[in-house]
């Protein structure tokens, strides 16, 4: 997500909702993936999304850009996912959403040679799916927001050391994953 | 620690950060040289890395941003409800009235005079019926019965604006009095450490 430009946050402090209807649309993509990422529900993340922007429309005017716009964003939406999910008490299904899936795995016409790289990526990202959360949240984070470590650690309030831990272990875990799985082909064949 | 599983410690790091030529790193690369199974271990983190940098966002559906803007630009309603005042409220207010009618009705008893004479007398004379005279009616104040008088619209008023400003009282104003008190004895404690520190 890009960072929205300092006039235009400064206009919803103002309560101008046109200027908030344009905040709403340059982040709402890096809020839903966050949200998407935390909840893995299509329906919660959706409801997660217009709570937090109604959060955020009402707290803006205590926002006092101590921090990065994006971050205060992130913050509110990584606490409220979490919070969420606590509530839902992990009932929510690993993949539950077919369509969306199909969104990502979509083919599209590109070389043949091609095809074979992207269905590996489109199993790596099916792996991280299947992360525990912890692991999860700092790939969403690093890799999709691209966040550098220490903002990922201040908005986790984690040491430093723990994120790049957590992500060295996802790391490790998808690499087992793709070896599992390549293992799996040649026997096969 | 065996190579192998030193090897497969740092890799991840390693190859994330972008392989950085360090001196340090010249023992892992020579290992990768030479050990097969951790360079097909390496082979498949570089296919991570490659996969996660290339993660898609999910895009959100477009009516999100339409019911967020929906609600934003409804005005949101006054609660307008009557809610009975909290006991923190009235409690007070009820021992202070008390208190104080006490001590005025006390200090009117001890040093008649002083506010407005003897209130006995003053009541008594209230309560008697009016004269009637033959002559025209004349009308006599007493500095005792104005006083009274007085005091009586003043404390009649001060009651109806206190109950007004207390029939609004909200949970807001309530957070806004904590603050507020909260505010005051955080002042009061600093001035009580400047004076010890003075001292």
């Amino acid at each position: 997500m890009s960072e929205p430009a300092d006039e235009l946050v400064r206009s919803c402090q103002n309560g101008d909702t046109a200027a908030f209807s344009r905040l709403v649309a340059e982040t709402q993509t890096g809020v839903f993936s966050l949200a998407y990422g935390v909840l893995h529900d299509h329906q919660e993340a959706q409801d997660m999304t217009q709570e937090v922007y109604l959060r955020v429309w009402h707290a803006l005017p205590s926002f006092r850009a101590e921090s990065k716009f994006s971050t205060w964003l992130y913050r509110i939406v990584v606490n409220a996912c979490l919070n969420r999910r606590r509530s839902l008490r992990h009932n929510l299904a690993i993949v539950d959403d077919p369509e969306l899936f199909e969104r990502i795995t979509a083919p599209r016409a590109d070389p043949a040679g091609q095809t074979m790289l992207r269905e590996r990526k489109e199993e790596l990202w099916a792996a991280v799916d299947r992360l525990p959360e912890k692991y999860r949240l700092v790939i969403v984070l690093f890799y999709q927001q691209e966040l550098p470590y220490g903002e990922i650690a201040r908005l986790l309030s984690l040491p430093l050391g723990t994120v790049k831990a957590h992500l060295n272990r996802a790391r490790q875990a998808l690499a087992c994953s793709l070896g599992a799985r390549q293992e799996e082909l040649v026997e096969t064949l | 620690m065996r190579p192998c599983e030193l090897c497969r410690a740092v890799l991840p790091q390693y190859i994330a950060d972008g392989e950085p030529s360090l001196p340090m790193h010249e023992a892992l690369r020579a290992h990768l040289d030479a050990c097969p199974a951790c360079a097909a271990y390496a082979t498949r983190l570089r296919t991570v890395e490659e996969a996660l940098h290339a993660y898609p966002a999910v895009p959100a559906p477009p009516q999100v941003a339409a019911r967020v803007i929906c609600t934003v630009r409804t005005p949101a309603r006054q609660a307008e409800t009557w809610e009975p005042l909290p006991r923190s409220v009235w409690a007070p207010v009820l021992v202070t009235v008390i208190v104080t009618a006490m001590v005025f009705l006390s200090v009117g008893q001890l040093s008649p005079g002083l506010f407005w004479g003897n209130l006995e007398a003053t009541f008594a004379g209230w309560l008697q019926p009016p004269e009637v005279m033959s002559g025209a009616p004349t009308l006599t104040i007493h500095p005792e019965d104005f006083w009274a008088v007085l005091c009586g619209i003043f404390v009649s008023i001060a009651g109806l604006g206190f109950c007004v400003a207390l029939s609004s009282w909200n949970a807001r104003t309530s957070k806004t009095l904590g603050q507020i008190e909260a505010s005051a004895a955080e002042r009061a404690s600093r001035f009580w450490q400047n004076v010890r520190h003075a001292d």
